[in-house]
């Protein structure tokens, strides 16, 4: 070989090398934005009470309103979203997990603050936990709220409406190009939760109020979505304080008694329930039994019981509730999203999403926060999900669903953990006084 | 009531890819190393213990050698589908070593003893990247140590005879979802162990300028034993996996034929074809030793594959030879289950090299070789990187650079 040759052979090798060494790679593209079909994401609000605002765990804060359901589906189709943001642990008693084996709760007592009082215009989250059907169209601050009528007035009230009106006349200066209003649950569930002691808003009383809300809502001439009221009475509130307990002496399953609308009795199996709250009547604060519930002459106050005469009138009058809601849909052209069917199919088979297996179990379930009434950042993309599916059906749209297995936990593990040796819930007493619904 | 709280810890190891073609190495001598790796048919340097260990008997006297191959790949991942966002492995530099002693005892036995690492590298991740539930730092070290016995039974014939022992060293480390719980745990898994096998090797001398090799690797089934530690928030430590653990994984079989020619006056061209058994490879398990935490098993799947080689060594004065090859590299992983522990995809190796005889008994051969992995864009996975089902749809590029030096003395 030639000396000429061989450094031809030398430098087209080393040529090569450089040539297939650069970074050849194929540019990807930006994922398109989904299809939205008819309708538009660019003003988009929310109107509602707890489970709109993204509350769980007893408190309104931010790194569960990130989850709020509002909020999840507009990071899928890159809208706007501003909420009215509350530093952990938020405001509210946020509930944590002391311990997991025993399982028992603490409240943590340190506050948040509010993050963005002074944002310009009105959040496109205008939810506010523990608002009634009336306070939509009629609340402007705490003063004047439903709840403050009724002697418990609701500072939240004032945080996120700051003087600029009700949730409807702030959502109207937004011009929404679709609105979501998810608004009525309050209205029952303060009363199944007190065990009927307070009282909820007569049917014909909601028909009237949500038919001057709905006429409203058709007034600003724009796409609206509507939900119906789930079951109350699936909810791990109801449903993880079993109405019988094991005798301590002997281990046999025996009833509690509890005060019912007929007096008081020994409970049943199956037809009445016991609250969360009962807990902290049912044990002390280091989890002893404290005997009430176990004779007749001890019984469950009437306060933690959802007997069951109360049960059924409460089935009854989400059924009205849901009628009332069904026909001003349809009279108006709103979507609606029946919560109520998705969820009692929940409560009796669980759900499967995205590999993830659920049920309305308190906390095992997966779906419900630690307040045993609202759901986890997992249960709230799940209720996103069937947001977003009659948004697909109703206006052509495309917007794929939540892949529920990526949302990220949410029930707050407190550092300490407590000693106790109990298998029972231990929830000191008061924890649950001041859940907001 | 709460009798007991079930964890949704995603500790599944369903899908871990420890041992991959990334995960084998067979740069294990710089010469070998800048002719593509196409020196069965040669084998005319110590290093021959690994590469065909009949090659040995070309050797008179005795001879040593030792060297390292520093390689630092690169790899980073685009998605997950449709986002785009690119992540990119941490830059790791590994080096493994050779040592080869070999010694001719008469006319036609010849013995060598090697040191090497034949599988092996790592991968790690940002321990915040969105594939921390599939990996964040997996590792495999291993040593083998093979006596080999070498006879010359005709002038052109002679095969070689070798024992392997191996170490190996696994960790693996993940984050674990704890849904539906705040936080997230890692899980921390390390065991070690050993393997033996063994190899053979033939070569064939049909002419002056013509030789013909073959060379046999066996499986290698290392049996690991260690522990299992995780961390994450106080409440939820008891509940996570820990304790004795113990795992079985098996190195393919490697059966490689080469040739080797010399068409003109100090040039040498040299081809080889390796066909490896990954197949060996389709299951991964874990056992716990406490029954409380349920095993892990994970189809693999391998699929058989090869490699082809060519390579080149010219003269270019007296004591000085170039030297360069090519190969293909075909992965052994299907496209649904490619994932960030191992991101592995087809690849052509480029390699240059020299040596340079010093004096008459020592020597120096260095090398290098760039190792290009197609863009593999997966569409199909089957690789969730939650707990429950989240295609790991994406795009992986990779890279490495590895450079080769090694030292001989023969007396």
């Amino acid at each position: 070989m030639k000396l000429v040759n061989k450094f031809l052979f030398v430098s087209v090798f080393i040529g090569l090398i450089f040539v297939l060494g650069c970074e050849d790679r194929t540019d990807l593209n930006q994922p398109q934005a989904p299809s939205t079909g008819q309708v538009s994401f660019e003003r988009f609000v929310v109107l509602g009470n707890s489970l709109t605002a993204g509350y769980q765990s007893g408190s309104l804060y931010q790194s569960a309103q990130q989850y709020s359901f509002g909020k999840q589906i507009a990071n899928l189709v890159n809208a706007k979203f501003e909420q009215p943001l509350a530093s952990d642990p938020g405001l509210g008693s946020r509930l944590e997990i002391a311990s997991l084996s025993p399982f028992a709760l603490k409240v943590n007592t340190s506050q948040g603050a509010p993050i963005n009082l002074n944002y310009a215009a009105p959040y496109n989250n205008l939810g506010i936990p523990g608002a009634f059907t009336y306070d939509i169209l009629n609340a402007t601050k705490t003063a004047d709220s439903y709840s403050a009528k009724a002697g418990s007035p609701n500072p939240l009230f004032d945080v996120i409406l700051r003087g600029q009106g009700s949730q409807f006349k702030q959502a109207k200066a937004l011009k929404p190009t679709l609105i979501f209003c998810w608004i009525g649950n309050n209205d029952i569930l303060g009363h199944a939760t007190s065990g009927g002691t307070i009282p909820y808003t007569d049917p014909n009383t909601f028909a009237f109020l949500w038919k001057q809300l709905a006429d409203s809502l058709a007034s600003l001439k724009t796409k609206v979505v509507i939900a119906n009221i789930p079951s109350v009475t699936a909810i791990p509130f109801f449903t993880t304080v079993p109405p019988v307990t094991k005798n301590p002496a002997n281990g046999q399953i025996i009833p509690l008694y509890g005060q019912t609308k007929t007096g008081v009795r020994a409970l049943v199996l199956g037809q009445d329930l016991v609250t969360l709250q009962a807990t902290s009547v049912l044990t002390d604060a280091s989890g002893n039994p404290t005997g009430v519930g176990l004779s007749p002459s001890k019984p469950l106050p009437d306060a933690v019981v959802l007997d069951k005469d109360e049960a059924a009138a409460v089935q009854n009058v989400i059924a009205a509730y849901n009628a009332t809601l069904s026909s001003l849909a349809s009279a108006n052209g709103f979507a609606l999203v029946d919560v109520n069917s998705f969820f009692n199919n929940v409560a009796k088979n669980g759900i499967v999403a995205d590999g993830l297996k659920f049920t309305t179990e308190f906390v095992n379930g997966g779906l419900f926060s630690l307040d045993g009434v609202h759901p986890t950042n997992q249960g709230y993309a799940i209720v996103a999900n069937e947001f977003i599916k009659v948004i697909n059906q109703k206006w052509g749209s495309n917007i794929p669903l939540i892949n529920v297995s990526t949302v990220p936990g949410s029930l707050i593990l407190a550092k300490k953990i407590d000693k106790s040796k109990l298998d029972t819930p231990i929830i000191p007493k008061g924890v649950l006084d001041n859940l907001l619904f | 009531m709460l009798k007991k709280i079930k964890l949704f810890v995603f500790i599944a190891l369903m899908s871990n890819q420890i041992f991959g073609g990334g995960f084998q190495i067979n740069e294990h001598g710089a010469k070998a190393m800048s002719m593509a790796g196409a020196f069965t048919a040669l084998a005319n340097d110590p290093s021959a213990l690994f590469f065909n260990g009949a090659g040995i008997t070309q050797l008179k006297g005795t001879h040593l050698m030792f060297g390292a191959t520093l390689i630092s790949p690169k790899a980073s991942f685009r998605g997950v589908a449709p986002e785009i966002t690119e992540y990119k492995m941490k830059d790791q530099l590994f080096n493994p070593i050779n040592l080869y002693a070999t010694h001719q005892l008469n006319d036609w036995l010849y013995l060598g003893f090697a040191v090497n690492n034949q599988y092996g590298l790592g991968t790690e991740w940002d321990n915040n990247w969105i594939g921390r539930f599939l990996a964040v730092k997996t590792d495999l070290k291993t040593f083998y140590f093979t006596p080999t016995m070498a006879i010359k039974f005709f002038d052109n014939f002679s095969m070689s005879f070798g024992l392997v022992y191996a170490t190996g060293e696994v960790t693996i480390n993940r984050n674990a979802q704890i849904v539906p719980f705040t936080g997230e745990a890692n899980v921390d898994l390390k065991g070690t162990g050993h393997a033996t096998g063994f190899n053979i090797g033939a070569l064939y001398k049909a002419s002056e300028n013509f030789s013909l090799g073959l060379s046999v690797r066996s499986e290698n089934t290392f049996v690991l034993n260690g522990s299992a530690t995780s961390t994450g928030p106080n409440a939820i430590v008891p509940l996570l996996p820990k304790g004795d653990i113990s795992s079985k994984l098996t190195t393919p079989l490697n059966v490689t034929f080469g040739a080797a020619l010399k068409p003109m006056c100090g040039l040498t061209v040299t081809g080889d074809f390796q066909y490896i058994g990954w197949s060996s490879y389709d299951k991964l398990t874990v056992d716990f030793a406490d029954a409380k935490y349920e095993d892990l098993s994970a189809n693999r799947d391998y699929q058989n594959t090869f490699i082809a080689r060519l390579g080149a060594e010219y003269n270019l004065f007296s004591g000085f030879d170039l030297r360069g090859g090519i190969f293909f590299d075909k992965n052994p992983v299907k496209d649904e289950m490619v994932e960030p522990t191992l991101p592995d995809a087809n690849r052509i190796g480029l390699n240059i090299g020299v040596g340079y005889k010093i004096t008459d008994n020592i020597s120096v051969d260095l090398s290098y070789l760039f190792l290009r992995f197609n863009e593999r864009t997966v569409t199909n996975s089957q690789v969730s990187y939650t707990k429950g089902f989240a295609p790991f749809n994406g795009t992986y590029n990779s890279s490495a650079n590895l450079f080769g030096l090694d030292f001989s003395y023969n007396f």
